[in-house]
């Protein structure tokens, strides 16, 4: 019972001690049927304006390319379709290589798809082994989005519906 | 036969440092036709990594002066693009962006040996309606070989 109790509070010291931060976690509703197992999480404080979209999928062994671009399109779609259910009409990518707000200008899923599948293998920005805020990093998709209701000059951003009609036919 | 084939090789690897192995990806701000477009001004062209300094510095100045005297203190470079950007109105989206802008910065020194050239070209671009929206032209190229930056304006120029 003692052992039991220690454990119990190491782990909650260990949590706070790592700056973990309190978030809710969602999986919604999407008008297409996904394949993927998708994870909103949302930080549960109101400053933080980052949401991280997790595709909890991977794409060990995929040959072809095929499968990471299904896994992709639906992190996207997902990403799209929950900014509109909150009322946004844009989104931009805050991963470290991908960084919109950073100035990283692509915009559109099917140039993105591109840049990510540059020369038919991984060897781009993407996707990286050793950096945890690649969009891609151990064969699983994860973005990390912040949400706006305006352009905004000099930033270029996702227009949600755009997409949505782009990454659905990935699907 | 082995001399032939040696010759080829040799041949092959000359001839693949030569051509460098690029993609030229392009988008917009918002959409409009070509039809809409009054004029079209170059307002940024250098390595990606410029660019986002330029941005962050111009936030920072944002910050600093307000965004009447932003353009104080910055490079030439910085000076033109946010003159580019001031325009729209980049001074409530600078202070709308918060944090989130100054994530990317910190790049691992150790990846710039292996990343790709990544150069961008920024246009401003007046609509018929009055509004001033923008383009990128990026190009990203293996650095084996890299290219001159008068190439990769022949490659990313209007023709």
């Amino acid at each position: 019972m003692k052992t039991t109790t220690k454990v119990i509070l190491a782990s909650i010291s260990i949590a706070i001690l790592s700056g973990c931060t309190p978030a809710n976690f969602y999986t919604i509703k999407t008008p297409q049927k996904l394949k993927s197992k998708i994870k909103v999480v949302v930080p549960k404080d109101k400053d933080t304006k980052w949401v991280y979209i997790d595709n909890l999928d991977n794409f060990i062994g995929d040959k072809t390319g095929k499968e990471m671009t299904r896994q992709l399109a639906e992190t996207f779609y997902t990403t799209a379709i929950y900014g509109k259910q909150h009322g946004y009409k844009y989104f931009a990518i805050i991963k470290e290589h991908t960084n919109n707000l950073d100035g990283f200008p692509i915009n559109d899923f099917e140039q993105m798809l591109r840049y990510c599948n540059l020369k038919g293998h991984y060897r781009s920005r993407c996707f990286a082994y050793e950096h945890k805020e690649s969009i891609i990093t151990n064969h699983a998709v994860s973005l990390k989005v912040q949400y706006f209701k305006e352009p905004i000059p000099g930033i270029f951003m996702y227009d949600i519906e755009q997409t949505i009609q782009e990454s659905k036919r990935y699907i | 036969m082995k001399k032939s084939f040696l010759t080829a090789l040799c041949l092959g690897v000359f001839t693949s440092s030569l051509f460098a192995d690029y993609e030229v990806f392009e988008g917009k701000s918002e959409p409009f036709g070509a039809n809409q477009i009054v004029s079209k001004e170059v307002i940024f062209f250098g390595e990606l990594d410029e660019y986002s300094k330029s941005l962050r510095d111009i936030q920072k100045s944002i910050l600093k002066h307000g965004a009447m005297g932003a353009i104080d203190g910055l490079s030439d470079q910085s000076a033109t693009l946010a003159k580019g950007f001031l325009k729209e109105g980049f001074k409530g989206g600078a202070t709308g962006l918060g944090i989130g802008m100054f994530y990317g910065m910190l790049n691992p020194y150790i990846m710039s040996f292996y990343a790709d050239q990544q150069y961008i070209q920024i246009y401003s671009i007046k609509l018929k309606n009055k509004k001033t929206v923008y383009m990128y032209k990026f190009l990203v190229c293996d650095k084996h070989p890299a290219l001159n930056e008068d190439k990769i304006k022949d490659i990313l120029g209007d023709k």
